[in-house]
């Protein structure tokens, strides 16, 4: 069980791989080069993953 | 003309996410943006947004206070607290401060984009998440009977009227008026007549 703390944490770091990745289906729908945002969402995923990794060895 | 925004976070990643998200619709034109409460409360005196955009917690001053402050003021920008916590009682402090809206940072950001909308027009958003952690656990079992007269007043309310707006409207009294909410705000266990006009939306006892 995380406290909430950590939970709002974890949806800080959630937030921007949504936010990116609902940028680049737009980009897509509208038949436009999704890089840009794609290289954020891979950016974000990277910082959510360093706290996943944290959360679970605090140490 | 474009909606102008503000946006405070002390998460850089979540500044630029929000403002990269938003500013891609024509409607929206960033005002600026800041990493703590009292950046945010300098630079919307200075650029006066529409609506600003804030985290409930930021490094010397959150956002609830930006928003006592600005309403103390009497400023005109419509402020939205964006938060992870979705708490009663963090709900009703950001009302009572004067906040118009309240978005949980776990929903779609296009819940974020409907509350500036309806924020920018002097209306109230609060998440749907939090309509059950507003009303109490069994809600459900026991939807408040509104007359038709409490309605229109909440209706009216939610535009943005005060009292004395609302009797011209109806062509009662603002003390009927007050008399109205008071009954509306007992039967939707709410604590302020903001947090009726949000309970209220979100039964869909007006729209």
């Amino acid at each position: 069980m995380i406290d909430r703390e950590r939970v709002h944490e974890l949806n800080n770091a959630l937030l921007p791989v949504r936010a990116y990745a609902e940028l680049a289906l737009r980009k897509l729908d509208r038949a436009e080069d999704p890089r840009s945002e794609l290289e954020e969402l891979i950016a974000a995923v990277d910082r959510a993953t360093a706290l996943a990794r944290k959360l679970r060895d605090p140490s | 003309m474009a909606l102008r925004l503000f946006v405070a976070d002390d998460h850089p990643a979540i500044v630029d996410a929000v403002v990269r998200f938003l500013a891609a619709n024509d409607e929206v034109e960033i005002a600026g943006t800041a990493g703590d409460g009292t950046e945010a409360l300098e630079r919307i005196d200075e650029s006066r947004p529409d609506v600003a955009v804030l985290d409930v917690r930021m490094p010397g001053m959150g956002g609830i206070e930006v928003a006592r402050r600005l309403a103390t003021e009497s400023s005109t920008t419509g402020v939205i607290l964006y938060t992870g916590y979705a708490e009663r009682s963090l709900v009703v402090e950001a009302i009572d401060a004067g906040a118009h809206g309240f978005v949980l940072k776990e929903s779609p950001l296009a819940d974020l984009l409907r509350a500036v909308r309806l924020v920018a027009e002097g209306r109230t958003y609060v998440d749907p998440v939090l309509a059950s952690v507003l009303a109490g656990p069994d809600a459900a079992a026991r939807i408040p009977g509104l007359t038709k007269r409490e309605r229109e007043v909440l209706r009216l309310l939610a535009d943005g009227m005060r009292n004395e707006q609302v009797g011209r409207e109806l062509s009662i009294s603002p003390l009927t008026v007050r008399t109205h909410i008071e009954k509306a705000m007992s039967k939707l266990e709410a604590d302020t007549r903001t947090q009726a006009v949000a309970n209220a939306l979100r039964m869909s006892l007006i729209e």
